[in-house]
């Protein structure tokens, strides 16, 4: 019988153990007994890639799939409460993200295929560390917070401090356990763009980047205006200077160049990969940033 | 290390056990342990979509599930689409419409078709593009592809 004809850069994945508890206490006595053989398991859409290439390599495998302390979506007093197993697609169609947090609907309906979708899942998303994540942008523009649980302690992040490197995190033996993103008001206006290599989801981006606005009401600016990119550093990141350009002002035509550009030359510090060069990916930080501002301008005439 | 472990998972409506080791994959449970081998690897890396399959109704990429984790669950394969030797509605527009050049996409196409529809039954051609993006004919027939999945949809609703 056939059983695929395995090219030998990929092959089996490596051998390990498998655990699949059934509750968070279960599981951080499993983790505490296991202390640090092993990877925790969510959709495996990251992790079982990285195993077939030969990136990673763990004793045992615990999947957290099946812990109901993870799962779920929740409004708590107006907070979307996002449990870290929820996947991405079951995100970009639930009616409140859709309503209350459409820049998050469009990232994640843009992370992946249906199929990648159905097992990815936010906190993988966030956890994995890249650079990439489409997750990360609009939760760093919403300034959304992560529960890191251990088996003593447990502890809020803001996302702004959970980044430390390519495939770093500030998670140490911790499982990551909810994703909380405070209320927006009602005037707040999110833009979420992403620049891929195709038309169509599925793809990991070339950069993407999420501006977040919240009008001060007045004729003058914004109360706050958060800028968060992807793909551009060794983290996903805020763009710190060129959100401090545009404090307190109104999004003017010269203004909003002028930060869009600040963007892309002090803030973006990008690579180039093979999805595209430093230099094109900074030009398409300025373009983006200068798309979404303008957006958010239009949208409010009265802030702009 | 790397014990093998008893699963119980429901495989085209027919209840199956087994100890799969767990580092096997769906895919290769299903070639490999079943001799299912309607369900094909392109990329083994999730790029493709070949190996779609639904497990528990939804679809996903069976080269990027481990066997283990469909303990308790339910799955389909191309194998289980057409009932009493007669073909899924799907299974016969994509005849009909010439969708299958070296037919290598074609089962996985046509799970990921079937998903798409179960969740919207009257797709437009931008939902089916979009819904499909995840599943690559290297042949390149998407045009009939789309086409023969428009048309199922309008049998699957009745004709309307
Ligand atoms: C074909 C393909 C296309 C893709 N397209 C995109 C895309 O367009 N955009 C995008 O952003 N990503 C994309 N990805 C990457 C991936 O699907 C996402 O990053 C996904 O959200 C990862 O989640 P997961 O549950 O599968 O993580 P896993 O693979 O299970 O885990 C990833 C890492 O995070 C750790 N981890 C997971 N959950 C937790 C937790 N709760 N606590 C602590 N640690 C945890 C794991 O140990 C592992 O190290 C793509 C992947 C593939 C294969
Ligand atoms: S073989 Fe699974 S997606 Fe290509
Ligand atoms: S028919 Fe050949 S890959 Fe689609």
């Amino acid at each position: 019988m056939f059983c695929g004809n395995k090219s030998p850069m990929l092959g089996r994945l490596p051998s390990f153990d498998y655990y699949r508890p059934a509750t968070l206490d279960e599981t951080l006595t499993a983790m505490e007994r296991l202390n640090g053989n092993f990877c925790v398991l969510a959709g495996g859409t990251d992790l079982l890639v990285g195993m077939k290439e030969r990136r990673g390599r763990h004793p045992a495998l615990l999947d957290i799939k099946a812990l109901p302390e993870l799962a779920g979506i929740r409004a708590d007093n107006g907070t979307l409460c996002l449990g870290a197993t929820v996947t991405t697609r079951a995100i970009a169609q639930s009616p409140l993200v859709r309503e209350r947090f459409p820049m998050l609907f469009q990232s994640m309906k843009l992370l992946g295929s249906m199929q990648i979708g159905n097992r990815a899942t936010i906190g993988g998303n966030l956890a994995n560390g890249s650079p990439a994540a489409d997750g990360a942008p609009p939760l760093l523009a919403l300034g959304a917070s992560v529960k890191l649980v251990g088996k003593t302690k447990e502890r809020w992040v803001p996302l702004d401090n959970f980044f430390i490197g390519p495939k770093k995190t500030i998670i140490e033996g911790e499982l990551l356990a909810e994703v909380r993103i405070p209320t927006p008001p009602p005037s707040g206006r999110g833009i979420f763009y992403k620049l891929g290599p195709r038309n169509a989801p599925e793809d990991i981006c070339i950069v993407s980047a999420a501006v977040y606005g919240v009008p001060d009401g007045g004729a003058n600016g914004w109360k706050e205006l958060r800028i968060a990119l992807g793909a551009v550093a060794p983290t996903p990141i805020r763009a710190r200077h060129a959100e401090e350009r545009l404090r307190g002002q109104p999004l003017e035509p010269k203004l909003v160049e002028e930060a869009a550009r600040i963007a892309a030359d002090r803030d973006a510090t990008p690579i180039s990969d093979i999805r595209g060069s430093a230099d094109y990916r900074r030009e398409m930080v300025y373009v983006l940033v200068k798309r979404a501002l303008e957006q958010i301008a239009r949208d409010y005439p009265s802030a702009a | 290390m790397s014990r093998p472990r008893k699963i119980r998972v429901t495989i085209n409506g027919r209840k199956v056990e087994a100890a799969v080791a767990p580092n096997q994959t769906l895919a290769e449970f299903l070639r490999c342990h079943l001799s299912l081998t309607g369900t094909k690897e392109g990329c083994d890396t999730g790029d493709c979509g070949a190996c779609t399959v639904l497990l528990d109704g939804k679809a996903v990429n069976s080269c990027l599930v481990l066997a283990v984790e469909t303990h308790g669950g339910s799955v389909t394969t191309i194998e289980g689409l057409s009932s009493d030797g007669e073909l899924h509605p799907l299974q016969q527009v994509f005849i009909d419409n010439g969708t299958v050049q070296c037919g290598f996409c074609t089962p996985g196409m046509i799970l990921g078709a079937k998903a798409l529809l179960d969740e919207n039954p009257n797709p437009s051609e931008e939902d089916i593009r979009l819904g499909l993006a995840g599943n690559l004919c290297r042949c390149t027939g998407y045009v009939n592809i789309v086409k023969a999945v428009g048309a199922a949809a309008k049998v699957l609703r009745g004709g309307k």
